[in-house]
């Protein structure tokens, strides 16, 4: 199978490095690059705080600020929960919070990831009642040189 | 506008790279290391799972429909099977196809979250994809089809003027076993100047890299966390680092080196140079980021680059000078790329001197010219190459050229 003749040789590196090419070309459409070889591309910083939103006993819809991503909340029968940011994004980049860290791939890259993440974990806390929405705040600095402050939010639950 | 007969050059110069027989010896090296590599690389992501479990089971971003991403049992197996197939790599037991489905599985995996991405990693497995397709499974291996390096010739018989000038002939190249079709160990080579490419122009084309803008504030923050860990660097170096015209500069260095990697590595008067920068420039960044086998696995690519074909050099001992026997020990231990025949001489055969050696070309050296050739041929004293060359230079070394079958 490995043994290629002459024509399969010539249409299997045209494939190859056109299926390549494509991916390199177009890495810039994709926030974080991925697949484009675009190596130490920023040395952007981001630091995030989390918070959630939650209605109040007058059924208004406040902020609630979540010191180190920890947070309790009771389920649809009272019973009480802790949840963990860090856990719930385990073995990725936005462990970290409540601190300036590197923003691999540039800031873009990270609030698209943040961005996910939020409405990821959003999304998979059943036991998680009150919480209506998970918010990060974010500041960071892109290449040094350009401050960047926005709020997301994740979808509504 | 392309003439017919322009045409059908180009046709015959694609289908003679498609169809090029080279030694296939040093491609059996290359799987060994990259069968390494791969095993390390899924016992990275199997020691992950240990420690944070099944990567489906919190934050990930799939480029594959969410269907298609593996279960934590089915992800556990693929990680063993890929570890498995490393081993048969590194064995030579099936290694292509091996390496065809272990490379492919590391695809797909990577495709099932791009939170895992890492330019390293596809790079490692794009390069062991198309490692598959080259005859690599010729040497280094534990089947039948296994094949003997061949023996350098022995001792040169007398001082029977003949006998010494057969001597000098390069060794048997293992004879057509070791031949095959290289056409995928160009495209191996393309890949590798394509990732250097890659690289070098997304930095040439964004004003922050182009400009230094994103090595100074790099610098800045080596600075603080040397700082942090204790270690203050003197004053000069800071001052450099803090540079922005400095690090302008050293950032157009760096865009101009990887573009030159891509290029230089195919050029034969180029080669030597592209590879040593090439060494010095992935170890620096071994020592100063994470990269985990990056270095390693464009290191272990460079081989790719070498003339596959074996002991085209020569290198002459004194029998009676036991200290540069004792160094030609020595070269034997270290020839992993099999570039030399070591030959034992009387000393009135080399004008008394204890060692010479002899190129491809014919060309002979002796002292630090010598020494300098064993450098540039031995992947473990490959840095030393350059400031050996350049001194040997300096220092007038006794090189001459001469046609092989006439000198001795």
């Amino acid at each position: 199978m490995l043994e290629l003749g002459p024509r399969a040789r010539v249409a299997f590196a045209a494939c190859f490095f056109a299926a390549e090419l494509a991916l390199l070309c177009t890495a810039s459409l994709r926030v974080d690059r991925v697949f484009g070889f675009q190596m130490f591309n920023a040395s952007s910083s981001i630091e995030i705080r989390l918070a959630r939103k939650l209605r109040n006993k007058r059924g208004r819809l406040i902020e609630r600020a979540m010191p180190q991503g920890e947070w309790t909340a009771t389920d649809a029968r009272g019973k009480r929960h802790e949840f963990r940011w860090r856990e719930l994004v385990r073995g990725t980049r936005l462990t970290r919070i409540e601190s300036s860290v590197h923003a691999k791939d540039g800031v873009r890259a990270q609030l698209y990831h943040l961005q996910r993440a939020l409405d990821h974990v959003a999304a998979n806390i059943p036991d998680d009642a009150q919480t209506v929405a998970l918010i990060a705040h974010v500041q960071a600095v892109h290449n040094g040189h350009t401050r960047i402050d926005t709020v997301l939010e994740s979808r509504p639950r | 506008m392309s003439t017919p007969a322009s045409s059908a050059n180009a046709a015959r110069g694609l289908s003679g790279l498609f169809a090029e027989q080279r030694e296939t010896y040093l491609l059996g090296l290359i799987r060994v290391a990259f069968g390494v590599m791969l095993f390390l690389h899924a016992q990275r992501l199997a020691n992950q799972l240990d420690a944070l479990g099944h990567f489906g089971d919190r934050f990930f971003l799939p480029f594959v429909p969410p269907a298609w991403v593996p279960s934590a049992q089915v992800y556990g197996a693929m990680l063993i099977a890929i570890r498995a197939l490393a081993a048969a790599i590194v064995l030579g037991v099936r290694a292509r196809e091996c390496l065809l489905l272990a490379s492919s599985m590391g695809l797909y995996l990577l495709a099932c979250d791009r939170l895992q991405y890492h330019n390293n990693r596809f790079a490692l497995l794009l390069l062991a994809f198309l490692l598959a397709f080259a005859p690599c499974d010729r040497s280094f291996n534990l089947t039948g089809r296994a094949r003997a390096l061949p023996a350098p010739p022995a001792k040169p018989s007398g001082a029977h003027p003949s006998a010494g000038s057969l001597c000098l002939r390069a060794a048997p190249l293992g004879g057509s076993a070791g031949i095959g079709a290289i056409w995928a160990q160009r495209l191996f080579q393309l890949q590798v100047s394509l990732v250097y490419a890659s690289s070098a122009l997304s930095k040439l084309f964004d004003p922050d890299w182009f400009g230094g803008q994103v090595m100074w504030v790099r610098a800045g923050r080596s600075i603080e966390h040397l700082a942090e860990n204790g270690t203050e660097l003197p004053g000069w170096a800071v001052a450099l680092m803090s540079s922005k015209l400095a690090l302008s500069a050293f950032s157009k260095l760096a865009i101009a080196n990887e573009l030159f990697l891509a290029i230089g590595l195919w050029l034969p008067r180029t080669r030597v140079f592209a590879l040593w920068l090439g060494v010095l420039f992935h170890l620096s960044i071994e020592l100063g980021a994470n990269v985990e086998l990056f270095s390693y696995v464009m290191w272990v690519s460079y081989i790719a680059f070498v003339t596959p074909e074996l002991r085209e050099r020569q290198w002459l001992v004194a029998e009676d000078a036991p200290l540069a026997l004792r160094a030609a020990q020595g070269l034997r231990a270290l020839d992993w790329l099999a570039r030399w025949t070591v030959a034992i001489t009387p000393r009135e055969r080399l004008g008394g001197a204890a060692y010479l050696a002899v190129d491809r070309d014919g060309t002979r050296a002796s002292g630090l010219g010598a020494v300098a050739l064993v450098a540039r041929t031995t992947p473990a004293l490959f840095l030393a190459w350059l400031p050996l060359a350049l001194a040997a230079k300096g220092k007038d070394s006794t090189n001459s050229r001469s046609g092989p079958n006439v000198y001795l």
